[in-house]
C-alpha cells in the first residue's frame, strides 16, 4: 500500500498553469522532497495533497484510500494529516500545549491520553512541557515555534505528514540543527513524509528520493547522489549542486571540443541527448583536478592554464582557471593542499568520467 | 565649496525646532481652546458674555446630581448607553461577519461587496433616518400602507418611530464601520493558521470557533468600543426618530439646551462634560485593548496569499445572506430617499404619474439652499485641504522626528476623536461666542480643521511609516538636502496617501452634522444642516433632494479622486 499515489495532477492559475500533470508516488514511511525553484508549482501539489488548495483535474490517493478525484473531494480537516508551515503557523492565543493538543482534541481523543501524547511529542522535538507548555508563542523564538509546530503535526500519528518550506524562514545556524531534528524524528517515527523546499542542500540531507521540479513539472526524481552525479539536463544540474557549465563548439568522434585547443574525451554512457540546441558540458567544480606544470603532462583531458582568482572557503579552496582567452573553468580542492597564488602556472585534469555532455 | 556643509548643519536644526515648536503651539491651542471653555462654561451661571455670570456649582450638580436624583440627565444618559449598547452588538457581529464573508471566504461578489459596504460612507447618516420614515412611518410609510392594503389590517407593521426602529437604524448606519475596523484584521491573519487548524481536523465550525474568532475577538473589540462610543455620541439618528416619542439621548438633550428658547448654554457644558467623560472611558477600554493585541492580532509584515476558505454549498448561503443586508441597510432606505426626492408631494399610494423633479427645480432656487451649497463645498475642499497639508508637516516630524515634545502632538491631534460633535460643538461656541468669528464660516472650519486633523495626521502617518528611510539616506547621500529629498523622494511617494487623506476628511465634512448643528448661523448654513432643519420641518421631498445632491457631489469627487490618483474608499477611517 502505497503512502501517497498522485496521477495527472493539474491546476491552473488563470492562464498560468503552476502544475502541470504531474505523477507521483510516495512508498509508506517514505519521505521524498519536491524541490524547486519558487514558481515551480511544487508548494501548490503540496497544497493540493493537503487538500487546502483544489486541483484542475488527476486524482490524489492518501494511504489507498481517494482523496481528491473528478466526483471525490474529501476536505482537509478528514485527511488524516499532518503539516508543517512555512509560518509556523502557531494559534497567538493558545499556549504551546494547547497548540499542540489541538489536533487530538478535533480527533476526540480521551484527555489523559492527551496529556501524556503532548508530553511526549514535546520531549521528542526537544522542548520539556514543564518549561514551555504554558507558554504562548509569542514568547517563543521562531525556532522553538517551528518545534512546536513539529509536535503538533506529528501528536496526532498522521498517515503522511507534510512540509511546506519549514526552515526557510529560520536562521543558516538554526537551519542546520532543525535539520539534524528533522532527521532523528523522522529514522524514530518513520511517518510518510512529503517535504517542500528550495533548498538543494536541505532536501539532500533529509530525503529518501528528490523530486526535483520546474514550471510545474517534476524534471528529475531520485536520490540524492544519483540527481547529483547524473543530473537528465542543465537544470537539474545547475540547480543541485554547484557546476561548471562549458558549451561545445564542435564535436567528432570521440572527443567534444570547448574551445579552440581544448578538445574534452568522454565516454558514450556520459553523454546524452537532452534535446538542447547547443550541448554543453557539464563537470563538478570539486571534480576539476589541478596540479602544478612539473608533473608529466600528456595525459588525456589535461591542459595548461592560469590561475586568475582564489577563493578561501575555509574547508576548501576555489580557483578560478583560465585554460584559452574564452574559457574557463572553477576548480574547488580541499584546503589542506598547497595553494596557488594568482597568475600561478598550473596543469588541469577535466576527467572524461567525471564530465557529462547534455 | 566643502566648506560649506558644516555651517548648513545648525541653522537647519534651529529652523527644525522653531517649526517642531510652532506646531505644537498651534495644536495645543487648537485642541485646548473649546475643552477649556468647555469645562469653564460648565461652571459659570449665565451665557458667555453676559454681565450677570459668575462662578457656580450648580450646573454640575444638576447634571451629576441629577444621574440619580432623576433630573433631566437621568433618562437621557440612560437612553444613550441602552441605545448604543445593541447597536454595538449588533453592529459588530454583522460588520465582523461580513468582513470574515469578503475576505476569507470564496463567495461570490466579494470585491463587490467589499465596496458595496462601504456606500454609507458617502452619504449622510439622514439618509437611514429619512429612508426608513419614508418606509416605515406608522401612519403613512410604504410599508405599513402596503401591510394595511394587503392585511385589511388597521395596525401598522412596524412603527420605526420607536426604541426598536432607532435601533434599527443606527445598527445599519454602523455596520460599515464595524466592517473597515475588522476588515484590516482578517487580511493581517495569516490564513496559515486556518489551514493548520484544517489540516488538523477541525471542520469549518470548529476552525471558526477555535481558531479564527478567538484571534479576531481583540479587534472585535476594539471595533465594538469605538462603535459604542460612536453610538453614544450619535445625535441625528435618535435625535430626529427619537422626538416624535420623546426618546431623548443625551447628545439629542445638549443640542435642546442651546438650540431652544431660553437656551441654557452653562447647562449643556455640563452635560458636555458628562458625556465626554462616558466616551472617555470607551475610548480608554479601546486604547487599552488596541496597545495590547500582538496575542490576537498576528502581523507578520509579510504579504500573505489570498488564502480562502472553501465554502462549497455554504457560500451560495452566504451570498444570499450579505445580498439581503446589502439591501436591507443600504440599497432600499437609499431607494426610499431617492424615490421620496421625486415626489413633490407626501403621498400615500405609489403614484408614478406623479413622480417630478419639483424638489430638485425648488433646491436650485432657494437661495439658502444655494447658500448651504457653496458653503458645504467651500468647508469640504478647505477643511480637506489644510487637514491633508498640516497632515503632511505634522506627521513628517512625528514619524521621522520622535521627539517627545511630537508625540505630545500627536497624543493632542487624536484628543478631539474621543469629544462627542454635539460636546465640541458648545466648546467652540463657548470659546468662541464673543469674537467675529462667531457665526461665522469661520468658525465651522477652525472646528472641523481641529476634528478631523487626526485623520489628515494618522492616514499620512501610516503611509509615511511605510516608506523605507533608506530611501530618504540614499537621497541624502546622493546630495539632496532635507528639502530637496522631501521634495523629490516623499511627497512623490505619498501623493496617493495625500489624495486619500484628503478625500477621507473631504467625505466626513460633507456629511457633519452634530457639531455644526449647534455652530451655524444664518449666514454658514451648510448641506448637511439644510437636510436637517428641513427633515425636521417635515419636507421630507427636499430634505430627500439635499441628501441625493450631497450623495452625487461625494460621489463625483470619489469617483473623479479614483481616476486622477487610484485611489479608492478602501481608506480605513478610525484608527
Amino acid at each position: 500500500m502505497s503512502g501517497i499515489q498522485i496521477k495527472g495532477l493539474v491546476r491552473r492559475y488563470g492562464d498560468i498553469v503552476a502544475v502541470n500533470g504531474i505523477d507521483l508516488a510516495v512508498e509508506r514511511g517514505e519521505f521524498v522532497t519536491l524541490l524547486g525553484p519558487s514558481g515551480s508549482g511544487k508548494t501548490t501539489t503540496l497544497r493540493m495533497v493537503a487538500g487546502l488548495e483544489q486541483p484542475d483535474s488527476g486524482t490524489i490517493e492518501i494511504g489507498g484510500r481517494t482523496v481528491y478525484s473528478g466526483r471525490i473531494n474529501v476536505p482537509a480537516h478528514k485527511r488524516g494529516l499532518g503539516m508543517v508551515f512555512q509560518s509556523y503557523a502557531m494559534w497567538p492565543h493558545k499556549t504551546v500545549y494547547e497548540n499542540v493538543a489541538f489536533p487530538l482534541r478535533m480527533n476526540r481523543i480521551a484527555k489523559n491520553d492527551e496529556r501524556s501524547r503532548v508530553e511526549r511529542m514535546l520531549s521528542v522535538v526537544g522542548l520539556e512541557h514543564r518549561e514551555y507548555g504554558t507558554r504562548y508563542p509569542s514568547q517563543l523564538s521562531g525556532g522553538q515555534q517551528q518545534r512546536v509546530a513539529l509536535a503538533r503535526a506529528l501528536v496526532a500519528d498522521p498517515q503522511v505528514i507534510l512540509y511546506d518550506e519549514p526552515l526557510s524562514n529560520l536562521d543558516a545556524r538554526l537551519r542546520d540543527s532543525m535539520r539534524t531534528l528533522l532527521r532523528s524524528i523522522h529514522n524514530q517515527v518513520g511517518v510518510t513524509a512529503l517535504y517542500v523546499t528550495h533548498d538543494q542542500l536541505e532536501a539532500m540531507v533529509l530525503s529518501d528520493r528528490v523530486c526535483v521540479m520546474n514550471h510545474g513539472a517534476i524534471v528529475q526524481q531520485g536520490m540524492p547522489r544519483d540527481l547529483y552525479d547524473r543530473p537528465a539536463d542543465l537544470f537539474v544540474a545547475e540547480f543541485v549542486g554547484q557546476a561548471n557549465v562549458l558549451t561545445v563548439v564542435e564535436e567528432n568522434g570521440g572527443s567534444v571540443k570547448i574551445a579552440a585547443g581544448i578538445g574534452l574525451k568522454i565516454p558514450a554512457a556520459n553523454r546524452r541527448d537532452a534535446g538542447n540546441s547547443a550541448k554543453k558540458v557539464v563537470i563538478r567544480h570539486h571534480q576539476v583536478h589541478i596540479s602544478d606544470t612539473l608533473a608529466p603532462a600528456a595525459l588525456e583531458n589535461e591542459f595548461d592554464a592560469v590561475v586568475r582568482d582564489v577563493m578561501y572557503l575555509g574547508d576548501r579552496i576555489r580557483y578560478t582557471l583560465e585554460m584559452g582567452p574564452t574559457c574557463k573553468v572553477i576548480a574547488e580542492v580541499g584546503a589542506e593542499a598547497p595553494p596557488y597564488k594568482k597568475e600561478a602556472r598550473v596543469r588541469v585534469e577535466l576527467p572524461g568520467a567525471s564530465c557529462i555532455v547534455l | 565649496m566643502s566648506t560649506s556643509v558644516h555651517t548648513q548643519v545648525m541653522p537647519a536644526g534651529a529652523v527644525a525646532r522653531l517649526w517642531t515648536g510652532l506646531l505644537l503651539a498651534a495644536v495645543t491651542l487648537l485642541v485646548l481652546t473649546p475643552l477649556g471653555a468647555l469645562l469653564y462654561g460648565s461652571v459659570r451661571t449665565h451665557a458667555p458674555g453676559s454681565r450677570r455670570a459668575t462662578f457656580t456649582w450648580s450646573n454640575l450638580e444638576a447634571v451629576y446630581g441629577g444621574l440619580f436624583n432623576g433630573g433631566w440627565t437621568q433618562s437621557a444618559t440612560l437612553n444613550s448607553i441602552f441605545l448604543a449598547l445593541p447597536v454595538m452588538l449588533l453592529a459588530c457581529a454583522i460588520g465582523l461577519f461580513l468582513a470574515w464573508a469578503v475576505t476569507r471566504t470564496d463567495m461570490p461578489g466579494r470585491r463587490t461587496f467589499e465596496i458595496a459596504f462601504l456606500l454609507p460612507m458617502l452619504y449622510s447618516p439622514l439618509v437611514g433616518v429619512i429612508g426608513w420614515s419614508v418606509l416605515a412611518d406608522p401612519q403613512a410609510g410604504i410599508i405599513n400602507t402596503l401591510w394595511k392594503y394587503l392585511s385589511g389590517a388597521g395596525e401598522p407593521l412596524i412603527n420605526i418611530y420607536s426604541y426598536v426602529g432607532i435601533v434599527w437604524v443606527m445598527v445599519f448606519y454602523f455596520i460599515p464601520y464595524a466592517f473597515i475596523l475588522n476588515v484590516g484584521a482578517f487580511r493581517a491573519m495569516d490564513p496559515a493558521l486556518e489551514e493548520a487548524a484544517a489540516v488538523s481536523g477541525a471542520s469549518l465550525w470548529r476552525r471558526l470557533a477555535h481558531i479564527t474568532f478567538p484571534i479576531m475577538l481583540g479587534s472585535a473589540a476594539a471595533a465594538a468600543l469605538f462603535i459604542f462610543t460612536l453610538a453614544l455620541e450619535q445625535f441625528a439618528i435618535p435625535g430626529f426618530l427619537g422626538s416624535h416619542i420623546r426618546f431623548d439621548t443625551l447628545a439629542y438633550a445638549i443640542y435642546l439646551r442651546t438650540n431652544t428658547y431660553p437656551s441654557d448654554l452653562p447647562g449643556a457644558a455640563g452635560a458636555g462634560t458628562l458625556l465626554l467623560i462616558l466616551s472617555a472611558i470607551g475610548l480608554y477600554w479601546y486604547r487599552r485593548l488596541t496597545r495590547r493585541s500582538e496575542r490576537f492580532v498576528t502581523v507578520t509584515g509579510r504579504g500573505y496569499k489570498p488564502g480562502v476558505t472553501a465554502l462549497g454549498g455554504m457560500r451560495f448561503v452566504l451570498f444570499g445572506g450579505c445580498v439581503l443586508i446589502f439591501l436591507v441597510g443600504i440599497a432600499i432606505p437609499l431607494g426610499a430617499v431617492a424615490l421620496r426626492a421625486l415626489l413633490p408631494v407626501r403621498t400615500t399610494g405609489l403614484d408614478f404619474a406623479a413622480l417630478s423633479l419639483a424638489n430638485f427645480a425648488q433646491v436650485f432656487a432657494a437661495e439658502d439652499i444655494l447658500l448651504g451649497l457653496r458653503n458645504s463645498i467651500y468647508l469640504g475642499l478647505g477643511v480637506a485641504t489644510i487637514c491633508a497639508a498640516l497632515g503632511v508637516a505634522l506627521s513628517f516630524r512625528i514619524v521621522r522626528g520622535k521627539s517627545r515634545a511630537m508625540s505630545l502632538a500627536d497624543y493632542l491631534i487624536a484628543m478631539p476623536i474621543g469629544i462627542p460633535g454635539t460636546v465640541f460643538g458648545v466648546g467652540m461656541l463657548w470659546a468662541y461666542v464673543g469674537t467675529p468669528l462667531y457665526l461665522t464660516l469661520w468658525i465651522l472650519l477652525l472646528a472641523f480643521v481641529t476634528r478631523y486633523l487626526v485623520y489628515g495626521v494618522r492616514t499620512l502617518g501610516t503611509g509615511m511609516m511605510q516608506i523605507d528611510k533608506t530611501l530618504e539616506e540614499a537621497a541624502t547621500v546622493a546630495g539632496a538636502g532635507p528639502l530637496r529629498t522631501f521634495l523629490f523622494v516623499n511627497l512623490p511617494l505619498l501623493r496617493p496617501v495625500i489624495a486619500s487623506a484628503w478625500l477621507l476628511v473631504f467625505m466626513i465634512v460633507m456629511r457633519e452634522i452634530s457639531a455644526s448643528v449647534i455652530l451655524y448661523g444664518v449666514k454658514s448654513v451648510t448641506l448637511p444642516i439644510l437636510t436637517w432643519s428641513y427633515l425636521v420641518d417635515g419636507s421630507y421631498g427636499v430634505a430627500s433632494a439635499l441628501a441625493i445632491l450631497q450623495l452625487v457631489i461625494v460621489g463625483l469627487i470619489v469617483l473623479l479622486f479614483r481616476w486622477w490618483f487610484g485611489v479608492s474608499v478602501k481608506t480605513r477611517s478610525h484608527d
